[in-house]
Parts: C-alpha cells; sequence; structure tokens
C-alpha cells in the first residue's frame, strides 16, 4: 500500500471511529434516560425509595406523570406518561439499530420526513383532546415510538462533525 | 461554528430553556414534548442565523442548541436543586396522594422527607437529569431552527448547505 493510501486508510478509519464515539454517546445518553423511566417502579418497590422519588422527581418537570396515562411496571407508574415512553423508547430502539447496523453516510431522512413521523402523534394528542376519538395506551406508545425513531433517524443522518466546506 | 459569532444566541437560548422550566405554570409547556428547550434551541438557532454571514448547517443548528441547553440545563441545575431540596414535602405529598401509590409508600416518603442529607441528594439527582434531558431537547430545537429560518440559497461554491 503507498504511502498516500496508507494515510487516507487511516483518516477515513479515525473519522469513521469519531461518528461512532459520537453516536455512543448519544445512545448511551438515551440508554441512562430509559433506563431511569423504567427502573424508578422497580427501585419503588424494591426497597429504594430515596432513589425512585429522585427519578420521579427529575420527570415531573417533564411530563405530568398522571397515572391513568402512564404505563405501570410492579404495580406503580412509570416515571413517564405512556407518550413520553413512547418517544423515549423509540429514540432508544432506533438509534441503537442504526448504531449497530448501518452507518450515517446510508441514512438521510429531510426535516419535512422528520415533521411527518411526528403528525401521527400530534393527531393522536388533539384527537383525543378535542373528543373525537378517546385514545389508548397503545395509541399513545405507539404514535409516540414512531416521532422518537424518526428523530434518531433524522440526528443520525447528521454528521455533526462535518465542516460546511465538506458538505 | 467557530467562525460564528455563537455566544449571545446560545446565552439567550439558555436563558428561555432554563428559566421557562423554572417559573411556575409556564414551565408547564415543557409538558408538551419540552417546549421551552426547543424554543429556546430555535431561538438561538435563529439569533445565530441572523448574526451569520454563511448559510447554517444541521450541524449548527445542533451545535448552538447544545450550548443553549448546557447553559439552561445548568440555570435549572443551579435554581431547582435548593428549591426542590426546600420544597421536598409539597413533591412528596403530591406522589403520596396518587392514588397508585400504595399507602405503606407514604411512609417510606416521609422518611425522605425527614432526611436533609438525602432530601439534598434527591434534589441533585433529580435536578442533574432533569437539566440533561432539556439539553438534550435544546440539541433538536436548534436543528429545527435552521430547518425553520434559514432560507438563504445554497453557495455555489459549495460552502455550506442545510442538507
Amino acid at each position: 500500500m503507498s504511502r498516500v493510501a496508507r494515510i487516507h486508510s487511516c483518516v477515513l478509519i479515525d473519522s469513521r471511529r469519531t461518528v461512532w464515539r459520537l453516536d455512543l454517546v448519544i445512545l448511551g445518553i438515551a440508554s441512562i434516560v430509559v433506563i431511569l423511566i423504567l427502573c424508578a417502579p422497580v427501585l419503588a418497590t424494591n426497597g429504594h425509595p430515596a432513589v425512585a422519588t429522585a427519578i420521579y422527581a427529575a420527570f415531573k418537570p417533564l411530563c405530568h406523570q398522571r397515572a391513568d396515562r402512564s404505563l405501570f411496571l410492579e404495580g406503580l407508574p412509570m416515571a413517564v406518561c405512556s407518550r413520553c415512553f413512547g418517544i423515549y423508547f423509540g429514540f432508544w430502539l432506533g438509534m441503537l439499530t442504526l448504531v449497530l447496523f448501518t452507518s450515517p453516510k446510508y441514512v438521510s431522512i429531510s426535516f419535512q420526513s422528520l415533521v411527518m413521523t411526528m403528525v401521527p402523534m400530534t393527531a393522536d394528542a388533539l384527537g383525543g383532546w378535542a373528543g373525537l376519538f378517546t385514545n389508548t395506551h397503545l395509541s399513545r406508545w405507539t404514535t409516540g415510538l414512531i416521532a422518537g425513531a424518526g428523530v434518531a433517524i433524522f440526528i443520525f443522518g447528521l454528521d455533526l462533525r462535518r465542516k460546511p466546506h465538506d458538505e | 461554528m467557530n467562525d460564528l459569532d455563537w455566544k449571545k444566541p446560545a446565552l439567550i437560548g439558555g436563558l428561555i430553556v432554563g428559566f421557562g422550566s423554572l417559573i411556575p405554570f409556564l414551565s408547564y409547556a415543557n409538558f408538551c414534548l419540552c417546549a421551552w428547550a426547543w424554543i429556546g434551541g430555535i431561538v438561538a438557532a435563529r439569533m445565530l442565523g441572523t448574526r451569520s454571514a454563511r448559510r447554517l448547517t444541521y450541524a449548527d443548528g445542533a451545535r448552538i442548541g447544545m450550548a443553549a441547553g448546557i447553559i439552561g440545563g445548568l440555570i435549572y441545575f443551579l435554581v431547582a436543586t435548593p428549591v426542590l431540596a426546600w420544597q421536598m414535602e409539597k413533591l412528596i405529598q403530591t406522589f403520596s396522594s396518587n392514588p397508585q401509590f400504595p399507602p405503606e409508600w407514604t411512609e417510606t416518603f416521609m422518611q425522605v422527607q425527614q432526611n436533609m442529607v438525602v432530601r439534598v441528594c434527591v434534589a441533585l439527582a433529580s435536578s442533574l437529569v432533569a437539566g440533561l434531558v432539556l439539553a438534550a431537547f435544546s440539541v433538536i430545537g436548534g436543528i429545527a431552527g435552521v430547518a425553520i429560518f434559514e432560507k438563504r440559497p445554497v453557495d455555489p461554491y459549495g460552502n455550506a448547505q442545510s442538507s
């Protein structure tokens, strides 16, 4: 292999590693958030009320935490409602799938497509609010999941390291 | 983003994220997909766009959103921690009054409330997590801000484009 080709391949490997690291950081944060949401009721029923209280309190400013709109684990509501859990879980699942099975250069959706992934969730929320239909845990969770996965695909497709002159 | 004047947009965006999430009643907007974090990120991206001579990329939006989110998350953390530690009774009353929580929980909640060290730790941990989630949503807000407001044509020399 010539010197130039070797340098070129090193640069490629390095840039791929940087992309990986950034994606892994995002995936790590999403994983922590999903685990915290799931852990709150489990910790509460297993003798760790202080930690559970901290997690419930952490998500209090971000979600209404209405028990009738939340999924339950071990007889207690999760730290966020079913729609919010769908969003966080969808983002995590989308990011995990993309990190494991593909590369950012093959994944790209437009901002308009991202907005489209949020249409079902908005329709579900507005329809339920206006009394046009009764939304369920499944509809809230599924539409949230689609929106969360859409955000994951959109962010994964952005190469945040890229300088303007590279684009 | 080094060529851009990002400090003031990040600060203004951060103030919106932080104080929007702290002020009573106004903070309820966060129940809608962390709206204050989105708004802070969008405003920061808009301000950056008006100050920039070149077309912003989505990556610029993500970076300014992240900067605004970190400032906003820090403001939230610094203000919410003492407030939460001080008002722990109110928070615990909200949880213990929830019919879904078993009655024996009230007792365990009271244990948390009575121990000052645990109160402070609970307040610190919860404010930190909430601040981080706000910062994460601000990144999406910054990207959305570029998508909404960046209308400049692509540079013929390919210097910057937003998709």
